[in-house]
């Protein structure tokens, strides 16, 4: 080992945690070069010093796990309000799952992918349709879309990661029972119509900050204004 | 014996994972002593220190599924520790990265000369909290945390040839300091 390298790592000589050859190289390269025992002193010496300063340190305030786990139960309860909002249309939902997956499962692999393709490209084709019908063209803000009668439903905008397959954007559609009343839009947002009223807010809320948890599928989720 | 220390603190870390209040607790008290204190000699303050622990604290909670075990679980800890206390300075103030200022004159012959073993212990304590961030982190992660290279290396998140020159100089602007050579 060259005079260079050991003198980098004798701080880790000193602390004991190089491997057993490199421990061996430096003890055989201390024996012949006063350099080095003198940079090892020096850093023996430093230490040494941050070790007695460690000592001066104070102790961590009383309380602190007990703050930290109070802020886990918000964080928890806060989780926990999304499911019993959308509590009412879970069971509903998951039926429609079930039969959705019971549907699908005996499918072969090339009938999937048929399916899927023509779905996708329903899917575009509508969404193309509806832009093009928009009567005016001007710039689509997310506040809504328009041209777009917005009914006295609740109503979202979510945009999905690239490469999320047509079938996670239909379940999401059951899961919500919602469907999709306008997009993709230029950035590829769509607008959602809800099955619950404008009106409630809160279960808007609630499910809005469920939604912004499932970030590997969803990239931004919003109110329709 | 080290390993079945790390075994048992890797499972800790996926027993948290899944909601064990138990687990996060036995992790937090091996670890409270070593993280305030890295958090506090890094930071300097000891309010500080605590919203920084607070933070780790909360953020091992909310990433402990995402642990996978490739690193020690200390290097994984100190990991979150480094980057919560790096966002914190950085608020208070620009960092100044001394790997790349100007060249440190080397005052070890004065010193040498002026001081015996003992006084450079004494001087270089008396200098250690004037340190930059940087310098005192990687003198805190080799000497008070015991962490090898390649783990300070990961926890800084920088190369490990870096990790070696950082505490040479910062073991270089201590002595230039005692010898009135520094800032």
């Amino acid at each position: 080992m060259k005079h260079d390298q050991v003198i980098e790592l004798l701080p880790w000589f000193l602390n004991g945690t190089l491997a057993a050859d490199e421990q061996h190289s430096i003890e055989a390269h201390l024996e012949h070069c006063e350099e080095c025992g003198r940079q090892l002193s020096e850093f023996r010496a430093l230490s040494d010093a941050a070790a007695e300063l460690s000592d001066e340190t104070p102790e961590e305030p009383e309380g602190l796990f007990a703050r930290v786990l109070a802020d886990i139960d918000g964080l928890e309860a806060e989780a926990r309000a999304p499911t019993a909002a959308t509590a009412t249309s879970s069971g509903l939902l998951t039926r429609a799952l079930r039969g959705l997956e019971a549907w699908w499962e005996p499918l072969t692999r090339p009938t999937r992918l048929a399916l899927a393709t023509q779905s996708v490209a329903l899917i575009a084709t509508l969404g193309l349709l509806v832009t093009l019908w928009s009567p005016t063209g001007s710039l689509q803000t997310l506040s809504g879309p328009e041209g777009v009668a917005m009914s006295d439903q609740a109503h979202l905008i979510v945009g999905f990661h690239d490469g999320v397959a047509e079938l996670e954007l239909r379940e999401l559609l059951v899961e919500l029972d919602g469907q999709i009343v306008h997009g993709p839009s230029s950035i590829g947002l769509y607008t959602i119509e809800l099955s619950f009223p404008r009106r409630e807010q809160a279960r808007l809320a609630a499910l809005i900050a469920a939604l912004r948890e499932r970030s590997e599928l969803l990239r931004f989720v919003e109110p329709a204004r | 014996m080290a390993r079945s220390s790390k075994t048992t603190e890797a499972s800790l870390v996926e027993r948290t994972a899944k909601g064990d209040r138990d687990a996060f607790e036995q992790l937090y008290n091996i670890y409270r002593k070593r993280l305030f204190g890295y958090l506090f000699r890094v930071v300097g303050d000891a309010t500080g220190a605590e919203d920084l622990a607070h933070e780790v604290l909360l953020e091992i909670w909310k990433s402990a599924g995402r642990f996978e075990g490739r690193s020690k679980v200390s290097t994984w800890i100190f990991g979150i520790a480094h980057n919560k206390a790096l966002a914190a300075l950085r608020k208070r103030r620009p960092m100044v990265d001394l790997d790349d200022s100007p060249e440190i004159a080397d005052g070890r012959e004065s010193v040498e000369r002026a001081m015996e073993l003992g006084e450079m212990k004494t001087l270089f304590r008396q200098y250690l909290t004037s340190l930059s961030a940087d310098h005192r982190e990687v003198v805190e992660l080799a000497f008070l945390q015991g962490l090898s290279y390649a783990d300070c290396a990961e926890i800084l998140d920088c190369p490990v040839a870096t990790v070696k020159t950082r505490v040479f100089y910062a073991k270089q602007q201590l002595k230039n300091m005692a010898s009135g050579y520094g800032a």
